[in-house]
């Protein structure tokens, strides 16, 4: 008997799959409604679970509460939502197990993949950022108030990526396996499943957007507000946060004035929502940034947020720093065309360019709350929890 | 109005030579004379340092890739190193018109922390200057060659590493008892480890010989700690730890800082080696680590990023923030690199990724 099959992760992956069964005793509506429940719990700010999340999460995101609130705010997915998605399975078995890795970066990037699984009858054990594993736990608990039974076809643990050992022996019965993270961690991790498993990656990602301002203040405001939303959702620190706007400009709105427009729009949002403590390495980063955008002559910069003018594509240290390149629609491909391979998003006021591919397409304040079920990075969301036909 | 500053930074770089009889502190009160009577000529004299110098109060290094930061126009150029371009698409540049002080520096640095003792035979473990004209380090090399050399031997060619010319040096010191100084990076250190640790050939140099490296690992495949670095090359070449020699430079500086190890052991000194290796900094260089928010200085002591304003940067910038977290302890440096902590990044693109992808963002 080799170390892996006396494994205790082994173990606690042959239990979660057994707990399939239950799982799929309940029917459809049922898994919906104790999902549905129990996404609401979280988001509400004076449910018991709700209070408790908001808690937890201060303590590991290293958000700040308000942005912690937000983003609760936002969990619940309507049940029928969550019932159109299912019947993308149409008559597809799901996986006996699942398993799911996630990052540390972005807290709510765990409720999708797990909402998926579980509505779609697919047990699945996680494994949870060494960093941050608080939301995979927080829902599980808000799972088993609902529903104890069903609550152990979901299984989270913790340790840190790389540990061949315990990453072989959670996922040796994974029929399939969806991964976040960096592409090194990943391709790392691939090497480690069950023969014959199946890997849905999702490897490292930028979101870029591009305005054509129109000529009124007021609709250039309702653009910047809603950047604005896009640039400081988790503090910039998604792989489909902007890095960079590219503006055409017009005979009424430079790049230039746009820049101090988001700026502006950053501002009131800041203050409304403040950024997250600045880690120390981010912080060195940001000031060489920041200085390089106030060399070329365009900083607009704030408590914890600065708009910097660019000749070209540059990426920013996260943290609330984007970019503001001017840019024609026809220049638009050229432009990104060092990085298009990263692109995950792609937001607009119109159609102007033609996003790379596998990219996805949203309006500008949606580029960090895609709907869910929604193909990502070019893969259906259910695939990975249902048996190939 | 440039000479003057020249004459001055000379004269506080000649003091470091032999018998070095001024206390540091006289020195250094005329080391901060200089940079402050430099910093108000170059906020005058470069507009880019003049512009930003309030906000960040040193110039970030990284400006240095996008804008030229000189007293002096390009056409008076005579030679202009450049970065490596590991953090960013696009490569700092550190033009000089003349390269005396510069040579003066790397000098009065090198002949105080790695030959105190001399010259002796030398093998380079990084490009040449003819290969590389834009490298410091290649032009630093050469300069030791010609100051420093008995015998040189470039062990490296073609953007690799000559493994036949380093066995050939190590052998030939070995045959003739000779002591040899090996000098590079050190990654091409970690070629060569992986090379002889294959073939499972080790060496004995002579007495004396010893080992400068320099550079970090960033954006490549392996990564050793310092003394996980330090205790390969001392057991593969047989050569003492205190022998093994950091060196910490940067393209956009004019001078140099090395660990004092070997001088200590030349000089019979006790000093507990493996502890907390720190770096000597001249008398014409000021370190101070700043809280990376805030850009004050830290306590002594605590950690920060560090700010080097090297008094020989006079046609250049010599005020220059770094991205490196560093500690100061009595006037030394103590280096902790690029990564103190780690960053909640997952999915989320870097610059260092895009590049190590093999595409250069600009």
């Amino acid at each position: 008997m080799n170390r892996s099959s006396q494994h205790p992760l082994r173990e606690l992956a042959e239990r979660t799959r057994h707990a399939g069964a239950v799982l799929r005793t309940r029917s459809l509506e049922t898994r919906a409604r104790v999902l549905y429940e129990a996404l609401w719990a979280l988001a509400d700010k004076k449910a018991p679970s709700g209070r408790h999340a908001r808690e937890a999460l201060a303590r590991t995101t290293g958000l700040s509460p308000e942005m912690i609130d937000w983003s609760l705010a936002a969990l619940p997915i309507e049940q029928a939502r969550l019932l159109m998605f299912a019947e993308r399975a149409e008559d597809r078995v799901p996986v006996d197990l699942a398993g799911v890795v996630l990052a540390g970066n972005v807290f709510v990037a765990a409720i999708e993949p797990i909402t998926a699984a579980l509505l779609l009858g697919a047990p699945i054990v996680v494994k949870a950022s060494s960093r941050d594993d608080a939301m995979p736990r927080l829902f599980r608990a808000a799972i088993r108030e609902q529903d104890p039974e069903l609550a152990e076809a979901l299984a989270v643990v913790t340790f840190p990526g790389g540990d061949e050992d315990k990453e072989r022996a959670l996922f040796s019965r994974a029929e399939s396996v969806v991964g976040y993270g960096s592409d090194h961690a990943l391709s790392e991790l691939a090497t480690r499943l069950a023969p014959g498993a199946r890997f849905f990656a999702h490897g490292h990602g930028v979101g870029v957007a591009f305005v054509v301002p129109p000529d009124h203040d007021a609709d250039v405001t309702t653009i910047t507000d809603a950047l604005a939303i896009d640039v400081c959702a988790y503090d910039q620190r998604g792989c489909m946060s902007p890095h960079v706007v590219f503006v055409e400009p017009t005979e009424h709105v430079s790049a230039r004035d746009f820049a101090i427009q988001l700026a502006r729009a950053m501002d009131r949002l800041g203050q409304r929502v403040p950024r997250g403590p600045l880690p120390p390495k981010v912080a060195s980063q940001q000031l060489q940034w920041r200085a390089i955008g106030e060399a070329q002559g365009g900083l607009f910069e704030g408590d914890g947020f600065a708009v910097a003018l660019s000749s070209g594509f540059r990426l920013s240290p996260g943290y609330r720093n984007v970019v503001v390149v001017e840019c024609t629609r026809d220049r638009f491909a050229s432009a990104i065309d060092s990085v298009s391979r990263f692109v995950r998003v792609l937001a607009q006021n119109g159609q102007w360019v033609t996003a790379p591919a596998d990219c996805r397409c949203c309006a500008m304040g949606e580029m960090q709350r895609p709907r869910f079920g929604e193909t990502r990075d070019g893969i259906p969301l259910h695939v990975a929890f249902l048996k190939e036909t | 109005m440039s000479e003057e500053h020249k004459r001055r930074a000379s004269a506080l770089i000649a003091r470091l030579a032999p018998p070095h009889a001024i206390p540091r502190e006289d020195a250094w009160r005329a080391r901060d004379a200089h940079l402050e009577a430099l910093r108000a000529f170059q906020k005058a004299q470069i507009p880019v340092y003049g512009r930003l110098s309030e906000r960040f109060g040193a110039l970030p290094v990284d400006v240095l890739r996008h804008a030229r930061a000189t007293v002096h126009e390009a056409s008076e150029d005579i030679r202009v190193f450049l970065t490596s371009g590991t953090t960013q698409g696009a490569r700092g540049a550190h033009p000089f018109r003349d390269l005396s002080l510069y040579d003066q520096a790397a000098k009065a640095a090198a002949a105080y922390a790695l030959f105190p003792d001399g010259s002796l035979d030398l093998c380079v473990l990084a490009p040449s200057e003819e290969e590389r004209p834009e490298s410091s380090l290649s032009y630093m090399l050469a300069r030791f060659g010609e100051w420093f050399g008995e015998r040189v031997t470039i062990a490296f060619r073609e953007g690799k590493l000559d493994l036949a010319a380093l066995s050939g040096a190590l052998e030939r010191a070995q045959a003739t008892g000779r002591p040899l100084a090996l000098l590079g990076t050190s990654f091409a250190f970690v070629h060569a480890e992986d090379a002889f640790a294959e073939r499972g050939v080790t060496f004995a140099l002579p007495d004396k010989s010893r080992v400068m490296q320099t550079g970090g690992f960033k954006g490549r495949s392996r990564e050793f700690t310092p003394p996980e670095m330090r205790s390969l090359i001392s057991s593969r070449y047989d050569v003492p730890a205190s022998f093994v020699v950091s060196e910490y430079g940067m393209t956009e500086l004019s001078s140099q800082m090395y660990e004092l190890t070997l001088r200590h052991a030349l000089n019979g000194d006790r000093a507990p080696i493996d502890a907390t290796r720190r770096f000597f900094v001249p008398d014409w260089v000021r370190v101070t680590a700043v809280d990376p928010e805030r850009l004050q200085p830290v306590a002594p002591g605590e950690v920060g990023i560090l700010r080097i304003e090297d008094g020989a940067n006079v046609d250049s910038v010599a005020a220059l923030q770094t991205a490196d977290f560093a500690r100061v302890v009595d006037g030394e440096l103590e280096l902790l690199g690029r990564d103190p902590d780690a960053v909640p990044r997952g999915c989320s693109l870097a610059i260092d990724e895009v590049l190590s992808a093999g595409d250069g963002a600009t």
